[in-house]
């Protein structure tokens, strides 16, 4: 059993753990909140022979295998705490290495300021994990919009995989392409579309090729929808690779314009800093390198988040994977990680 | 060989899905080999049954190698072959576990045939197990064949012996000869040949072993308070430090260290335009055997002095004249050459090396030679020098980075590598501040991200807003060159396809130097074909010499314990099939342990259905307690650990499938109840269960009589014993029918888990149990077939209302209209009564004339042919008569010509006298 003391950042470590199926023992700063909860039951959902032991001060984590229920379509509320995506970008990683395919339907927030939007999930993140699996069959649709009330839905479908490829991702390439989401609910629909010219208004200096849609939630029987609007802008770079950014409104961006300006700013700033992934998805690319086959794997990163220098010290403890860090070009081999509950016949 | 057998061997061998397996990751393998320059020493199994020459034929190897003569051989023998080739070999004893564990880890198997007994069980056991854990390399070798001395029986024997081993290793594989053994070393020639086979042989990677390192260890050292120290190569690939490593055989155990130390046969990297090897260059590293006079044990070394079979001058001489003699030999000692005097002082001591260096300070053996031999190479000073340079940096460039708002930023561009390595991987106390949240970017102005418009794949054109013509001229100009040169080159490509080849070639190099890059910077990883030491604390357990000493890695997940799925079948020379819930051995990964497996197969619902025992000539599947393993890991069962080779011991092979931490295996459960009260469709059915609660979890259930009728389980009643229902059925029961309750019941399986060590005690199979206490199989008679008494059953006639007649169809209504038993009887009495006559008066009359009239013709008749027969008869009987007295005539007319021939002789004679 490997121990971490002294942790506010437990949702790393339980993927680490669950992957590697090593047990772990947390001992928390201070609790983290219900949402640890909420972490703890989508785990043992997905999973046979997880066992948990959760009191005031921390829990021990003993990972089972992971089954996705034999593939039947499960429905979870993600609670108001955390939005769906906080659970997504763990889950996304422990379906590929699932018995059956992961069908679930998420409950919760899709877009809010702690965390990414699930556009950011469908635009940036799931191409970057397709990088290292490219034969990964994944979808990913938002039947719902939901700020902060929860009242947003998800469906993903997501098949387990063999093994992770080694991959090398030194260069980036120029960005070719700027796409966007601007979804908003009980907000009038000229508001979105001022976002978006805010937004086109600010990239028109660099490149011409910007497209932004806009999506307005519908008002449904029976849902009181809460209002609010957001962007989820994505660089795509000639290489395939994909930078994301988001920006809500709030109560310092109180007007479409400044949302939009600030979201696009924001994406320029991504692109100037960030390597080949944003600072936000920097992490699990390293994950992913770190757990791929045994071969040398290299990514080149710009500025690194303090999350990313905890996630390197987890894989370093539970998986024994230690970077090698030259110029910002972080490489590893990988440690070989195979699918050891996908089933064979 | 008859030509069934001959058929046999022509059929091309089947390949099993493992193996398929196997041959894709062989082309894979073939196509990118990472780790083609960094090579650990070939590892060659020697294989045999005992007396087929396993020790001979390493020994002569080794001579040939190095010209060196082992005496005693134990353990693992490296030799260098040639410059960037060793071998290492090792002897294989006939241990089922030490078979075994060597298969797993094998390059090249040599298989030592004795051609003077023939194929024996080890070879066949041995071939088997290298099948299932991944075929390598395998070479036949016959040895023995001097015991035919006639020449064409030899020639038959070797084509025999040749075609079997093809069969059995699926072809492709040679078989050696050696001939006949010149002072207790195979012949030159032969060991020439043998060795050329093993330097060039293309090595066929194993999956399991490209994917699990390992060091087969050449030596040990038992230190004080239980450390022990371990000394080998790293073979497999590329070994990821970890804190702990399983000892194969032995169990899992926490390292204490684990460094790089000296190559005792190191690789000659330096180009010299010989290739063939010194003498000097020729080395063999046996510690744990005696090379020549030297051999090193776990404590200390010896130098064997063998019996003197020389004598010093002068010793045998009188003593009148010792006195002259002693000072003749101190004249003699001194003119002695030096080595001859070492030597006879060395005889002559009587206190031992250690004792006199204990004595003496900086005692040297030979000049050059280190006793010291686990010196952390080079590496300690690279490493000091590494830190100490990139303490300089930080000092130099301490304001290369910069903390802020929850990210690291690079000031200039180039991020100094070796303050984040240190950041991130040496400072413990870590920057631990929030919950994972997203990275926000602190926004600047507008205006300052200009210069970033390179960045975009328009900015390139935006750089200048006014372009000269000439420079837009002199652009073009360049442009179109570098088109023409870009279609040059692609000329040059199409021509050349070799270039490609070289770009791969390049680009493995490339990746090359990064494997190299990446074990060279102190991460933790460690090159196959690296010699390391490790130490490892509490090492309570006993080492065997000459068994073979594996430390693995334990891989991530791989030490995990739960269910295992698994397709097995029994091996087809095993004697016996294997039951359920029987304790077994199994070899699966590095590990092996005795588990309690359950069979079962696979209905087409999916179910998994259990079975008793493994069917005789068939997969099934097979689920217990066990380390877990990558899909598609071979495996083994045996069912004993002993020696004994009374029968084939390798009790069925299989395959890993699946892993779980539960699996449903289901056995079938009938439940047989009876009626005791039927109304209508509502029958009251007891004896199924024994309590009210029972039925409740079964309500609704399907239940189902004998002839099928079918129906469900309603409720419990209160009439009838405890546990009896309510059931309706689609129609009424009889009360003699039997009601059945078709169930299915969830199978525990043990958690049961014991991995072998040197000293387990195994759990007994159930026939070891039965034969340690006597105890007879259970025998129940009502299981038994008895012979069941049938009373035929007489049925009553069918019979169709009449209502019921009118209403069928006309194909089925009767034709002949069936009696009631009124009408019958009615038909009964007429037939009795006396017929009534309608005839007239004159008809009467004519009817009895004409009676009367036939009346007369028939006794005409009658008379006739009683005449007839008469007159028959006295013909025949004058015929007989005639026959009787013509016969009688002829006899005597014979008899009469008898008697006149006789007269007329005697007449004759008569008259001649």
């Amino acid at each position: 059993m490997i121990s971490f003391q002294q942790v506010i950042n437990f949702r790393e470590i339980l993927l680490c753990s669950t992957l590697s199926e090593r047990a772990v023992k947390i001992e928390f700063q201070q609790y983290p909140g219900p949402h640890l909860q909420t972490m703890l039951k989508l785990l043992q959902l997905i999973q046979t022979g997880c066992k948990i032991d959760v009191n005031t001060k921390g829990i021990i984590y003993i990972p089972g295998i992971i089954t996705n229920q034999d593939g039947m379509l499960q429905t979870y509320n993600c609670g108001v705490e955390r939005s769906i995506s906080y659970y997504l970008e763990i889950l996304l990683i422990l379906s590929l290495f699932g018995k059956a395919p992961l069908n679930i339907e998420l409950n919760g927030i899709t877009n809010d300021q702690t965390d990414q939007s699930v556009d950011s999930i469908i635009n940036a993140y799931i191409p970057l994990i397709k990088k290292f699996c490219p034969d990964w069959d994944v979808s990913l649709k938002v039947t719902r919009r939901g700020f902060l009330a929860g009242t947003g839905t998800i469906i993903l479908h997501s098949k387990p995989i063999k093994q992770i490829q080694a991959t090398t991702i030194i260069e980036r390439g120029p960005i070719c392409k700027i796409r966007g989401v601007c979804s908003g609910s009980k907000v009038a629909p000229n508001l979105l579309n001022r976002v978006v010219s805010q937004c086109r208004n600010v990239f028109n200096d660099y490149i011409p090729d910007v497209w932004i849609h806009t999506d307005l939630q519908k008002s449904q029987k029976g849902i009181e929808f809460q209002n609010g609007y957001a962007v989820s802008l994505v660089a795509e770079s000639t290489n395939g690779l994909f930078i994301s950014c988001d920006c809500e409104y709030s109560n310092d961006l109180n007007n479409p314009e400044k949302v939009g300006e600030t979201a696009a700013l924001r994406l320029l700033d991504e692109i100037k800093n960030c390597g080949c992934f944003d600072t936000t998805q920097q992490q699990f690319a390293l994950l992913m390198m770190a757990i791929s086959q045994r071969k040398v794997s290299q990514i080149k990163l710009g500025r690194i988040s303090t999350h990313t220098i905890e996630t390197l010290r987890i894989i370093r403890s539970i998986f024994g994977v230690t970077f090698n860090i030259e110029d910002s070009v972080f490489s590893c081999i990988g440690c070989g990680l195979m699918n050891l509950s996908r089933q064979t016949q | 060989m008859s030509d069934s057998e001959e058929e046999q061997v022509k059929q091309a061998p089947i390949i099993k899905p493992h193996q398929k397996q196997q041959k894709d990751f062989y082309a894979e393998q073939l196509q990118a080999n990472e780790e083609a320059d960094s090579q650990a020493p070939l590892l060659v199994v020697v294989q045999g049954p005992k007396g087929s020459g396993k020790t001979t034929l390493i020994k002569s190897l080794v001579k040939h190698y190095t010209g060196q003569k082992i005496k005693k051989l134990v353990g693992p023998v490296t030799v260098r072959s040639n410059k960037q080739h060793r071998v290492t070999f090792i002897e294989c004893p006939s241990d089922i576990n030490a078979m075994s564990d060597l298969s797993k880890v094998a390059d090249l198997a040599l298989i030592l045939i004795d051609a003077s007994i023939g194929f024996e069980m080890e070879t066949f056991e041995y071939l088997s197990l290298l099948n299932n854990h991944g075929f390598p390399n395998v070479m036949g070798v016959l040895t023995h064949i001097d015991f035919f001395k006639d020449n064409k029986q030899l020639r038959k024997t070797r084509k025999k012996y040749k075609k079997r081993f093809e069969y059995e290793t699926g072809g492709n594989y040679k078989l050696f000869y050696l001939q006949a053994l010149k002072n207790e070393y195979y012949l030159k020639q032969d060991i020439h040949n043998l060795a050329r086979f093993i330097s060039i042989i293309k090595i066929a990677p194993v999956r399991w072993k490209t994917e699990h390192p390992f060091i087969l260890a050449d030596r040990y050292e038992q230190g004080k308070d239980n450390t022990t120290t371990f000394y080998g190569y790293v073979r497999g690939c590329t070994y990821r430090l970890n804190d702990r490593i399983h000892f194969v055989g032995q169990g899992d155990y926490y390292i204490d260290s684990f460094e790089e130390v000296l190559d005792p046969v190191e690789i000659i990297t330096t180009q010299k335009k010989h290739r063939s090897l010194k003498d000097t260059e020729k080395l063999v590293y046996a510690p744990m055997s005696s090379v020549g006079a030297l051999t090193i044990d776990a404590t200390a070394g010896y130098i064997t002095i063998p019996q003197p079979i020389f004598t010093e001058k002068n010793k045998f001489v009188n003593n009148e004249e010792q006195d002259d003699e002693e000072i003749e030999e101190q004249e003699q000692e001194q003119e002695l050459p030096e080595g001859v005097r070492m030597v006879r002082e060395l005889q002559q001591l009587t206190e031992g090396i250690d004792k006199q260096l204990e004595e003496e300070e900086d005692a040297q053996l030979l000049e050059g030679f280190e006793l010291e031999e686990d010196q952390p190479i080079k590496k300690k000073n690279n490493q000091q020098q590494i830190q100490q340079q990139r303490e300089l940096v930080r000092l130099k460039n301490r304001v290369n980075i910069k903390i802020e708002n929850g990210t690291v930023m690079p000031i200039s561009d180039t991020l100094l590598a070796t303050d984040l390595h240190e950041l991130i991987y040496q400072n413990k106390n870590g920057i631990n501040e929030f919950d994972s949240v997203r990275y926000i970017p602190k926004v600047s102005d507008r205006d300052s991200y200009k210069e970033i418009k390179e960045l975009f794949v328009t900015g390139f054109y935006g750089q200048n807003d006014v372009v000269d013509l000439e420079n837009l001229e002199k652009q073009i100009e360049v442009e179109e060159q570098e088109q023409e040169e870009q279609e040059q080159e692609q000329e040059k490509k199409d021509n050349n396809q070799k270039d490609d080849s070289q770009n791969q070639k390049d680009n493995q190099q490339q990746r090359q130097q990064l494997v190299n890059e990446l074990t060279s910077s102190n991460l933790g990883l460690y090159k196959k074909g690296t010699y390391v030491k490790i130490v490892i604390k509490d090492f309570s357990s006993s080492i065997k010499d000459d068994y073979p000493m594996i430390l693995a890695r334990s891989e991530v997940g791989e030490d995990n314990l739960g269910f295992i799925k698994i397709r097995i079948k029994k091996h087809r020379w095993h004697s016996n099939i294997l039951k359920s819930n029987d304790p077994i051995i199994i070899s699966l990964g590095w590990r092996r342990f005795q588990t309690i497996p359950i069979y079962c197969v696979q209905d087409p619902n999916d179910r998994l259905r259990f079975i008793k025992y493994t069917p005789e000539y068939e997969y099934c599947y097979a689920i217990f307690y066990g380390n877990f393993a990558p899909q598609g890991t071979g495996l083994v069962c045996t069912q004993s650990l002993s020696n004994k080779l009374s029968k084939f011991r390798i009790a069925a092979t299989g395959i890993v499938l699946e892993m779980n931490h539960q699996f449903d295996v289901m056995k079938k459960l009938k439940l047989v109840g009876e009626p005791f009260k039927v109304i209508k469709n509502t029958a009251f059915i007891k004896g199924m269960f024994n309590s009210s609660l029972e039925v409740a979890k079964f309500q609704g259930g399907l239940i189902k009589t004998v002839s099928g009728l079918r129906g469900h389980i309603k409720k419990p009643s209160k009439l009838g014993p405890d546990g009896s229902f309510r059931a309706t059925f689609e129609d009424k029961i009889q009360m003699s029918d039997l009601v059945f309750c078709r169930t299915w019941v969830r199978m525990h399986i043990e958690r049961f888990y014991r991995l072998i060590t040197s000293n387990v005690k195994l759990m007994k199979t159930m026939w070891e149990l039965r034969q340690e206490k006597q105890i007879p199989l259970e025998f129940k008679p009502e299981s038994t077939y008895q012979d069941q008494e049938r009373v035929p059953v007489k049925f009553a006639p069918l019979r169709i209302p009449n209502n019921l007649q009118q209403n069928l169809p006309f194909e089925s209504k009767e034709k002949v209209k069936s009696l009631s038993f009124r009408e019958r009887l009615r038909q009964q009495v007429e037939k009795n009564l006396p017929v009534k006559s309608n005839m007239t008066d004159k008809e009467k009359e004519v009817y009895s004339l004409i009676q009367r009239l036939n009346t007369i013709k028939n006794e005409k008749e009658k008379k006739r042919e009683q005449k007839d027969i008469n007159k028959q008869k006295i013909k025949e009987a004058q015929f007989k008569g005639q026959k009787q007295h013509l016969e009688e005539g002829k006899r005597k007319y014979k008899q009469q010509k008898q008697k006149d021939k006789f007269i007329k002789q005697v007449k004759k004679q008569q008259q001649q006298q």
